[in-house]
């Protein structure tokens, strides 16, 4: 090819099978999991960094990234015809070494949920062509019939695209940029957070923050439902996509049991710039400010069938924000759908309570993918590896619970025990104080002995120092004593004063 | 340049006008104005470095070009980069014709920078640049608001000699009452008429005398455009640059544009009178390559 020349080429993006064709529709149910497919795509091309423009009107959006880029051969191949799997042909790790999450690049026509138009430019290391192809998902909103492929029995049309090569970069260059035009209204207004929930409302957004700034908002919300929907957006897409954790997202007493998390994502080197701002996980494990304590534990598993490690964190108290309440499934850093808040059925019955004190993560090894359903959000419940992996679960989170139970509620009660003894013994003291003064230090020592030894925090001893009694029950132990060690005149006279102190 | 466009851009800033955009612009992909506008505080940013929506004016930049458009989008998230050839956002191929609701407010903007760089084209008679700016004065003549135009253009002449009769007789024409703007041009050249027939801007050597007989065109042309939409133009100032050591020629203009109902019943006294103000802004010229980069 000269310079003056540009090659143009066109033709149809085909899925490969009517289930698939049926399962790439609708598949993606908001527009964060349709955007995370997006840069989940950057990062198995070895983008370091990935920049995602929404702002101001997500008129359109951007996803740009320093990747291996693609020639027009490489696009036509992984692109004219999803569902066969190319994307992990011959190694199913990425030149630099990380674990592809894309298997059969339906990912990509992810992007025909959020817009009708999508434009890309990309570029490979060591060559001059610039690949330039525009897709228009517009044939995919035809009746089935137009879209079938002639020839092609199983094939279903999603789009079709027109492209061009050009020699119009230099060659160190290597990126793809990803523009997606012509965004669809609902989804357009999901992604710039068109109007809070409702007309009073006015929902907070993490728009132009800095992530220390979002961690410490995150740290502080009940749940992301305060957020608009921009910040919701951008959430989920940082929950799915392997960026890095947060600074201080664990107690800072626990950070070296999460280390290895921490450095597991760092060590992926991957990071996505959301309209400016870095994104990361928005996971942020607080204790509560009026109720400390807090336990983590992490876990490593080895099954005959799947194996895993992951941590569980519990507070004391309802985990905020509450969208991180459950179990949240990693399957090559990827995570699987939204955390799982009944933990994989786990019964309700069991530590009910403290079910709804718990957040963990889990990052399963390859065996689990095999139970990944299509949607990349559900896995296959009857698949061995899915199977095991909740029987340790279950049996992992009994253990949790018990022991949340007896470190953060019931170390909890005693601490509460304690201080309340303690107050009983104080309250005994000062009366005995109060009775030296009125009628002689004898009679208040009289007292003190009498409830020696001091109150302490057993169960018993606290019912016995915090008794309460009726007023009935109080009058009867006061004539009684008053009738054996008083004369009658001085009885009466003790009751009549004992009347006008208790009466008010 | 950029520090006069942004002084223009705080004059207009505090006309209270809460609604109306602010700023519209073809910012390139280096963006420099606005680098100049968050400088100056106009445009303001939060702590990423995204601009405040809120309490920023607002701004709207056009760029055709995807990757360009978002290479500006990368600097200023949030910033409102329109993907869009400015002349299509324009409907300039359709007189009649006013551009959809979002890119009609943009072009009401109260100050509009249309930073050409490459050579100003002539299609159907029209020099294209002189027929955006008559586009845009037609839509803010639906407001009524008083307006600037920053117009930076190449003054390259790739016309045909057909239209280069037909702007130099324009010139002519319009600088009737103006003498001087013959007599400034001669004097530039003792050898080169501009007037003369013969003469072939497009092979001048003399590139100086080439940007001074484009200011003066395009002074006349955009005075002629404007006030025939109600608009009586004052120029502020000119800018001259470039047309050495490979440079492209260069000429930046100022225009502030105040409403007045009867102006189009005077076009050819205020095309006069805008000539005259461009020779004063000329005298004093002092070319940015002399002062300043730009």
């Amino acid at each position: 090819m000269s310079d003056s020349d540009t090659e143009t080429f066109h033709g149809d993006i085909v899925v490969g099978s009517r289930i698939i064709d049926y399962l790439s529709s609708g598949l993606y149910e908001s527009p964060a999991s349709c955007l995370k497919e997006l840069v989940n795509n950057s990062y198995d091309a070895d983008a370091k960094t990935v920049h995602v423009l929404v702002k101001p009107d997500a008129d359109t959006i951007a996803i740009e990234d320093d990747g291996l880029g693609m020639t027009k051969d490489d696009f036509v191949r992984h692109f004219g015809r999803i569902s066969e799997s190319y994307k992990r042909e011959g190694n199913d790790h990425t030149p630099s070494g990380r674990p592809k999450i894309g298997k059969i690049g339906i990912g990509f026509i992810a992007a025909n949920e959020l817009c009708d138009v999508m434009e890309i430019y990309s570029t490979v290391k060591g060559s001059e062509e610039l690949l330039h192809v525009v897709i228009d998902f517009g044939v995919m909103r035809n009746p089935d019939d137009l879209r079938r492929v002639e020839g092609d029995e199983e094939g279903f049309k999603k789009g079709d695209y027109a492209g061009e090569v050009s020699l119009d970069v230099a060659a160190s260059e290597h990126f793809t940029k990803i523009y997606l035009k012509k965004i669809r209204g609902p989804a357009r207004e999901s992604l710039v957070g068109a109007a809070p929930p409702l007309p009073d409302m006015r929902a907070q957004t993490i728009y132009g923050l800095r992530p220390e700034t979002i961690r410490d908002r995150l740290a502080n919300l009940d749940t992301w439902s305060s957020l608009d929907d921009y910040s919701r957006t951008r959430l989920g897409v940082a929950l799915n996509v392997p960026v890095a954790y947060p600074e201080r997202w664990v107690p800072e007493s626990s950070e070296g049991e999460v280390s290895r998390f921490t450095k597991r994502i760092d060590g992926l080197g991957f990071e996505v710039i959301y309209d400016g701002s870095r994104l990361e996980k928005p996971v942020v494990l607080d204790e509560q400010r009026d109720r400390p304590g807090h336990l983590l534990r992490t876990y490593k598993f080895e099954g005959e069938r799947v194996a895993l490690e992951g941590y569980l964190f519990a507070r004391h108290g309802i985990l905020k924000p509450t969208e991180m309440n459950g179990v949240l499934i990693r399957i090559r850093n990827a995570a699987v759908g939204e955390y799982v808040r009944d933990f994989i059925d786990f019964p309700s019955g069991t530590g009910q309570l403290f079910q709804r004190w718990v957040s963990g993560e889990i990052y399963a090894d390859d065996r689990l993918e095999e139970a990944l359903n299509i949607d990349r959000k559900t896995l296959r419940e009857t698949h061995p590896a899915y199977v095991e992996l909740k029987q340790w679960l279950h049996a992992t989170l009994t253990s949790f619970l018990s022991e949340t139970r007896n470190v953060l509620y019931q170390r909890s009660s005693e601490e509460r025990a304690v201080v309340r003894t303690e107050r009983s013994a104080k309250a005994i003291r000062d009366v005995a104080d109060a009775a030296s003064k009125r009628i002689s230090p004898e009679v208040g020592n009289a007292i003190r002995n009498a409830w020696t030894p001091e109150p302490t925090a057993k169960k018993a001893e606290t019912k016995r120092f915090d008794r309460n009694y009726s007023v009935a029950e109080f009058y009867d132990i006061a004539t009684e004593i008053a009738a054996e060690v008083l004369p009658a005149e001085q009885a009466a006279a003790f009751i009549e004063a004992l009347n006008r102190r208790l009466s008010g | 340049m950029r520090i006069l466009w942004s002084k223009e851009v705080q004059h207009r800033h505090h006309e209270d006008f809460p609604d109306r955009v602010l700023y519209l612009t073809l910012c390139g992909e280096h963006a420099l104005d606005i680098h100049q506008l968050v400088e100056d505080g106009v445009v303001k940013l939060l702590e990423s470095g995204a601009v405040d929506l809120v309490n920023s004016p607002k701004v709207v930049a056009f760029e055709k070009n995807s990757p360009a458009a978002f290479a500006v989008k990368r600097a200023f998230p949030g910033l409102d980069v329109r993907e869009l050839d400015i002349h299509d956002a324009l409907r300039l191929a359709k007189p009649l014709v006013i551009p959809d609701g979002p890119d009609k407010k943009a072009f009401e903007a109260a100050v509009v920078n249309l930073d050409y760089d490459g050579a100003m084209r002539i299609k159907d008679g029209q020099i294209q640049p002189i027929r955006a700016v008559s586009k845009i004065a037609s839509l803010q003549a639906l407001k009524k608001k008083d307006w600037s135009l920053l117009l930076t253009l190449n003054a390259s002449v790739n016309w045909s000699l057909d239209d280069q009769l037909i702007e130099r007789n324009f010139l002519a024409g319009a600088s009737a009452d103006v003498p001087e703007v013959v007599d400034c041009l001669r004097a530039k050249s003792e050898v080169v008429d501009c007037f003369d027939e013969d003469c072939d801007l497009a092979s001048l050597d003399d590139l100086e005398l080439l940007q001074t007989f484009q200011s003066m065109l395009i002074t006349a042309r955009v005075a002629e455009a404007v006030c025939s939409h109600g608009w009586v133009p004052t120029p502020l100032g000119a800018y001259i640059y470039g047309g050495h050591d490979s440079r492209a020629p260069m000429l930046s203009f100022i225009f502030r544009m105040n409403y007045s109902n009867d102006a189009h019943r005077k076009v050819p006294s205020t095309v006069s009178e805008c000539l005259r103000e461009m020779l004063k802004v000329l005298q004093s010229l002092v070319t940015l390559d002399q002062a300043q980069q730009p």
